[in-house]
């Protein structure tokens, strides 16, 4: 699956190990259910600063998840993040 | 599944405006979001003060605008990656948004990212679709739609992230940037340090096999497709530590295969013009280029990330209204 190689959970080290943990479990507490990595923070996993960079707006937008559905501003954050995907003709 | 469950909007309008984004009529606050969504998408240049006045006059606030803006540029990255990725949707994702990844290929999906209007991929060649307008942004003679130092924001120069942040980049570079600023009167100030750490990305190639002066060269062809000028101090810094004749305008406007001297420059400029203009149109054989010709898929990701941070950089710039960084965005010690 997908057009490069990428380096799945249980494989991951280091920086890239604590990144893909920590978008997991922001995603999952945040929903209320269990979420594995998703592979969208997988795709640049052999240059990791891509996924870092990633996983670091995750990070901050959710404050790791903690307030992910109580602020006022999901709705529009989705909103926003579906609509630049859909301009973009990018269904993910 | 995700935005079906969480969003409570009227019945339906998620898959019209998959369906037609461009053209699908929504009312209310959700209408002068995609309004303004369409333009920074896929026309970031156009956005000017008058497309925020009129979003304040129905009563939203800045900090919501401000918020749609870091929100787009993150998605810009997510986009990029997913297209460049082959990331495929699962099967539920279907059910929201009622396509396939054929409808990529229709013809209204042909203008998207920083696609030119009225301008197909053949005519556009591997030359810029607009030269005179990109050309005019990137001298940096042209204020971005009008705008100054702070932008279309009244900042919020009190907001903790935002002097955390502050503070980060005036050790780095000796100064705040405009954009930083721009953005600190947001919902999500907290996202101000991670846009630190995009900024410090973009100061060099991340992979071992992309070459300085190609890594520059990237950026000055993204920028080229934002037709903005809001790093264009720091790209020609980067030119310059390349050997390269730091002409931002060559280096953004030269058909490829006047700047390309060998093989891997033709690909690695070709491909950055596909993922900064079109990246819905990236595909599998894209990435084998890279592999076939021994760069491998570090470097096909590094081009990948590089642009879609570019990207978002130059579409916040525009939608803020700040006028291009006068500093250069590298590390005091890069310089």
């Amino acid at each position: 699956m997908g057009f490069v190689r990428m380096i799945d959970v249980d494989r991951a080290e280091g920086r890239l190990d604590a990144d893909y943990r920590r978008v997991a479990e922001s995603y999952s507490h945040g929903l209320g259910f269990e979420l594995p990595t998703p592979e969208l923070y997988k795709v640049s996993s052999l240059v990791p600063a891509y996924t870092h960079a990633m996983a670091e707006s995750q990070r901050c937008l959710t404050g790791d998840g903690q307030h992910y559905c109580e602020s006022d501003a999901l709705i529009p954050r989705l909103f926003t993040g579906f609509c630049v995907a859909a301009l973009s003709a990018c269904f993910h | 599944m995700v935005l079906s469950q969480k969003v409570d909007l009227e019945d339906g309008l998620l898959r019209r405006i998959a369906d037609d984004p461009e053209a699908v009529e929504v009312d209310g606050d959700y209408g002068a979001a995609l309004g303004f969504l369409r333009k920074f998408t896929r026309r970031a240049w156009e956005i000017g003060s008058r497309d925020i006045e009129r979003i304040r006059a129905r009563g939203i606030p800045d900090a919501d605008i401000v918020d749609w803006i870091l929100m787009g540029a993150i998605q810009t990255l997510a986009v990029n990656q997913a297209d460049g990725g082959g990331i495929w949707f699962p099967e539920q994702g279907s059910e929201v948004v009622g396509h396939e990844r054929s409808y990529y290929t229709s013809q209204r999906a042909g203008l998207t990212a920083s696609s030119i209007a009225g301008v197909s991929d053949t005519a556009q060649g591997d030359r810029i679709g607009a030269p005179s307008a990109s050309a005019a942004s990137l001298h940096g003679t042209a204020p971005q739609n009008g705008g100054h130092a702070e932008g279309y924001f009244e900042p919020n120069r009190t907001a903790s992230d935002f002097l955390y942040a502050a503070e980060q980049t005036k050790l780095r570079y000796g100064f705040v940037p405009n954009l930083l600023v721009a953005l600190s009167n947001g919902r999500s100030p907290s996202l101000l340090p991670s846009m630190v750490l995009n900024l410090e990305i973009l100061e060099s190639p991340q992979s071992d096999r992309l070459t300085r002066r190609q890594h520059a060269i990237v950026r000055a062809r993204t920028a080229a497709a934002s037709r903005s000028a809001y790093a264009s101090e720091t790209i020609r810094a980067q030119l310059e530590a390349a050997d390269e004749q730091p002409d931002l305008l060559l280096a953004a406007t030269r058909p490829i295969s006047e700047l390309a001297r060998d093989p891997e420059d033709e690909l690695v400029f070709s491909f950055a013009e596909k993922a900064a203009r079109n990246a819905y149109k990236i595909t599998e054989k894209d990435a084998a280029r890279f592999r076939d010709i021994g760069m491998g898929d570090e470097t096909y990701l590094d081009i990948l990330g590089t642009v879609g941070l570019q990207l978002g950089l130059d579409r916040m710039a525009w939608a803020t209204g700040v006028a291009p960084e006068e500093g250069v965005l590298l590390a005091k010690s890069k310089v």
